[in-house]
């Protein structure tokens, strides 16, 4: 069994995240020593290239090239720009590092400027963060007394400095070009790259994002060097990832693994598998532009490409495992409802294409399709990802086409069948009483919303199904399991 | 106080690393991440300091940690012992600070119902 | 201040003094081409101390900072967290992220929609409390998550949705008496 290795999470749980001693304690700022002192800026930009560092945001772009563009770029100014948006819903990696190692995420930033020739720095992060951002504020503060930052750091000509800047509640906002027009005040509408950030970014100047994971491997590698990250993970894809399992698996929690584990190690050991005993059914990587992993899968090595090529990606970490209760369908309902709600609205075929793929997959689960819906459904898929401008739509039919190429029998039973195997899609479900059963109590008739039980006492009751709203109350009210969901 | 130069860096960094090593406390970690504070860390906090002066106890100090990782576990404890080793103890409840310090703290036992299994080093 | 007393301000003045005194001290240069990337931290702290966004306060914003009134709105609108409308006393929020969601948050949603007879996004008739959705808090371990004010409640299924509803109320009615 291959262990979970350290590297972002390394100090998270281990030293106090508001003392400076601890962080001191644990190597803390001699990463920035070295590369301010004995590293020129081009030498720390080749360590990080020559790691192989891989952008932890979800793209998977490498690091040092990104910084070597920016570096570049002939600017009076320059920004780097902390990504601490976390937008996925059900991953919390980026927050357990700014909250558990703050200090961390600051000296790698400080360090970024100085490869780059940037002297200010951005961290924006959500205002659901607030622990989050207390404790970003309190590390800014003694490391500036310390002279870790601000002007003239630790005696030499370096200055920079790091602010905080606030999202309000709009994922988009975790696509770079958008952040950079949040930063700016304005609304965080994508804007069509080239020129990249690393270009024109920040009020029109060079900018290198990067999430906050990534910015967590830095000053390890400048550390340990580049020989030591790449022998850990794989060739291709070198370290570690950090993820956030969560769902229906019994150890809910923070892991870091070396790039490719597979899966079954996680969900069976780190996981300590499903909950309550139910059956495995599939993991979701990649959020609402991921996809998902199922038992087939199981032992393919977790890696950038790997999950690509497999028809989910990486993402920036959240790991959602479901088990036999879930049905696939609601499930990629359920994210494509998600990006209608955070689409920014720019473009058409993300905001009327995503609404138009809801509507036939709502035909679905409450079995009005017919088999043609199929066809439809994938060549509505194809265009959202072709002409929609930026990542979020691009990537929005995913949840759907990846549940339809490995889920198409669930798909078929809720079309022709007209039944929803996990018992979700409401209008797909029949409740119906057993007479066997039933000792005509009359809980369940009292209990019906619509009335539509009849029968007399201590007789056996019948539901009338064309008028059932299939609410379930009845179901959860009777306690001689009369009642049977089918 | 501004560290002008790397000599100043090392000479604190080597006057902390020197001053760690000398505190012979036991450590208790306990997870102060949004996951652990929202589990009762903050209760747990007091119960043990409460439970630690009641034992008269001078040689354990409470740590704010960040997140461990354990979030299905939360509120945790780690209980770092100076001579090394140490243990993670999940889903304790204040009533539990007392039974917690007598068997992890005086007794310093590796084993209770609390400890819950390390997944990684 | 007298520019800003030009137009029907219903809301305390006590309030905007406070904001006021707010974008005073981040000593923004109004000839400064970037002012407007103080806009979300403004609109932030406006939230804060008015509770919501109504067009008084969006005009004052506006002045304030030297942008115009549709800028500020059309940020506001653009942005899920600020809102126009004014939210209950106690605002109850149900978390619908992925972890939330596929652990069973849809159902405690729908048991507090009966209890308190409102919609998420609405607000009780005696303006006490509200309901709302939100993604991710980043508790997923905890899952599924309401958040009421400060407070996160953990591991909630709809049988829990009784004694949370307890504890907003006693909140509810200890705000009444501190005024
Ligand atoms: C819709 C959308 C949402 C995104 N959300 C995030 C996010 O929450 N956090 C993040 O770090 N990157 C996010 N990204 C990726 C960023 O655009 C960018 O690639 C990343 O911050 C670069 O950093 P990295 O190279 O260190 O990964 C998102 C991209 C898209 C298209
Ligand atoms: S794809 Fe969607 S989110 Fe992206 S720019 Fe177009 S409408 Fe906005
Ligand atoms: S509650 Fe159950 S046993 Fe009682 S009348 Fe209804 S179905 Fe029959
Ligand atoms: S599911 Fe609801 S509506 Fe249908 S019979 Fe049962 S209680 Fe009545
Ligand atoms: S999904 Fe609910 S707290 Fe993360």
């Amino acid at each position: 069994m291959v262990k979970q290795v350290r590297i972002a999470l390394r100090n998270c749980g281990r030293v106090n995240p508001e003392s400076i001693e601890d962080y001191i304690n644990a190597r803390g700022y001699e990463a920035l020593v070295t590369c301010l002192f004995d590293k020129k800026p081009a030498d720390v930009i080749n360590i990080i290239t020559e790691s192989g560092l891989r952008g932890r945001g979800g793209g998977g772009f490498p690091t040092g090239i990104k910084w070597k563009a920016a570096a570049a770029e002939v600017s009076d100014e320059k920004f780097i720009i902390c990504n601490a948006d976390e937008g996925d819903p059900g991953a919390f990696m980026d927050r357990a590092v700014l909250e558990g190692d703050t200090h961390s995420v600051l000296e790698a930033m400080t360090i970024a400027g100085y490869s780059v020739g940037a002297d200010k720095g951005i961290i924006y992060i959500r205002a659901e963060y607030p622990l989050a951002i207390e404790r970003i504020k309190k590390a800014i503060e003694i490391s500036k007394e310390y002279g870790f930052l601000g002007k003239n750091i630790l005696g030499t000509e370096f200055s920079f400095d790091i602010e905080l800047k606030y999202g309000a509640g709009a994922f988009v906002c975790g696509e770079e070009t958008a952040l950079i027009a949040s930063i700016e005040g304005k609304r965080g509408e994508p804007v069509v790259k080239p020129p990249y950030p690393a270009q024109k970014g920040l009020w029109g100047k060079p900018t290198i994002v990067n999430n906050v994971e990534t910015f967590a491997n830095i000053c390890p590698i400048i550390l340990n060097g580049k020989d030591w990250f790449r022998s850990i993970g794989t060739q291709k894809s070198p370290g570690t990832k950090v993820f956030a399992l969560a769902g229906k698996i019994n150890n809910v929690g923070l892991i870091e693994i070396p790039m490719g584990m597979t899966l079954r190690n996680v969900i069976d050991n780190i996981g300590g598998g499903i909950r309550d005993g139910k059956e495995f059914k599939a993991v979701q990587t990649g959020g609402p532009s991921g996809g998902c992993i199922t038992r087939e899968n199981l032992d393919t090595p977790i890696d950038y490409d790997n999950l690509l090529s497999i028809g989910s990606m990486m993402g920036s970490g959240g790991m959602i495992v479901m088990d036999e209760d879930d049905c696939m369908v609601n499930f990629a309902k359920f994210f494509l409802e998600f990006t209608i709600d955070e689409s920014c609205g720019k473009c058409a075929p993300c905001r009327v294409g995503n609404k138009r793929l809801l509507e036939l997959l709502e035909k679905v689960t409450n079995g009005q399709a017919t088999e043609e819906i199929i066809p439809q459904i994938e060549q509505l898929c194809a265009t959202i990802k072709k002409a929609s401008l930026c990542g979020l739509g691009q990537t929005s039919p995913n949840p759907v086409l990846s549940t339809l190429r490995y889920f198409r029998n669930e798909y078929d039973e809720h079309i022709k069948d007209k039944k929803c195997r996990s018992k979700v899609c409401k209008a797909l479900l029949k409740y119906e009483i057993v007479p066997d059963k039933c000792n005509g109590c009359t809980r369940c008739a009292r209990s019906c919303p619509v009335q539509c039980i009849s029968g007399k006492v201590k007789e056996v009751h019948t539901i009338d199904q064309k008028a059932c709203i299939k609410c379930g109350v009845c179901y959860t009210n009777c306690k001689f399991n009369a009642i049977i969901v089918s | 106080m501004k560290l002008k130069s790397k000599e100043d860096f090392f000479k604190l960094k080597e006057e902390t690393v020197k001053k760690r090593a000398q505190d012979k406390d036991i450590k208790l970690l306990i997870g102060f991440g949004t996951c652990g504070i929202a589990a009762g860390a903050k209760i747990i906090e007091k119960a043990i300091e409460k439970g630690l002066a009641e034992r008269n106890i001078k040689n354990a100090k409470i740590v704010r940690v960040g997140c461990v990782g354990y979030c299905y576990a939360e509120p945790t404890i780690e209980i770092v012992y100076p001579e090394g080793g140490s243990v993670i103890l999940g889903n304790i409840k204040s009533e539990n600070a007392l039974d917690v310090i007598d068997m992890h703290i005086l007794n310093k036992s590796f084993e209770s119902q609390y400890v819950i299994p390390r997944n990684f080093e | 201040m007298s520019e800003v007393t030009e137009y029907k301000k219903i809301l305390p003045e006590e309030l905007y003094r406070k904001l006021d005194s707010f974008v005073e001290d981040l000593g923004i240069d109004s000839k400064d081409p970037r002012k407007k990337g103080y806009l979300i931290q403004v609109l932030h702290k406006a939230q804060s101390l008015f509770g919501y966004l109504p067009e008084e306060v969006q005009k004052f914003v506006a002045r304030k900072l030297g942008v115009c009134h549709s800028e500020v709105s059309g940020v506001i609108s653009f942005y899920n967290f600020f809102t126009t409308l004014p939210k209950g006393k106690v605002n109850i929020s149900i978390c619908m992220g992925t972890a939330c969601f596929v652990r069973g948050s849809e159902k405690v949603l729908k048991e507090f929609e009966n209890f308190l007879h409102i919609k998420s996004g609405g607000v009780t008739s005696d303006g006490k409390f509200s309901l709302d959705v939100l993604r991710c808090v980043g508790a997923c371990g905890l899952a599924p998550v309401v958040m009421v004010g400060d407070r996160v409640y953990g591991n909630v299924n709809p049988k829990m949705v009784g004694d949370i509803m307890t504890d907003c109320i006693k909140l509810a009615n200890s705000m009444e008496e501190n005024k």
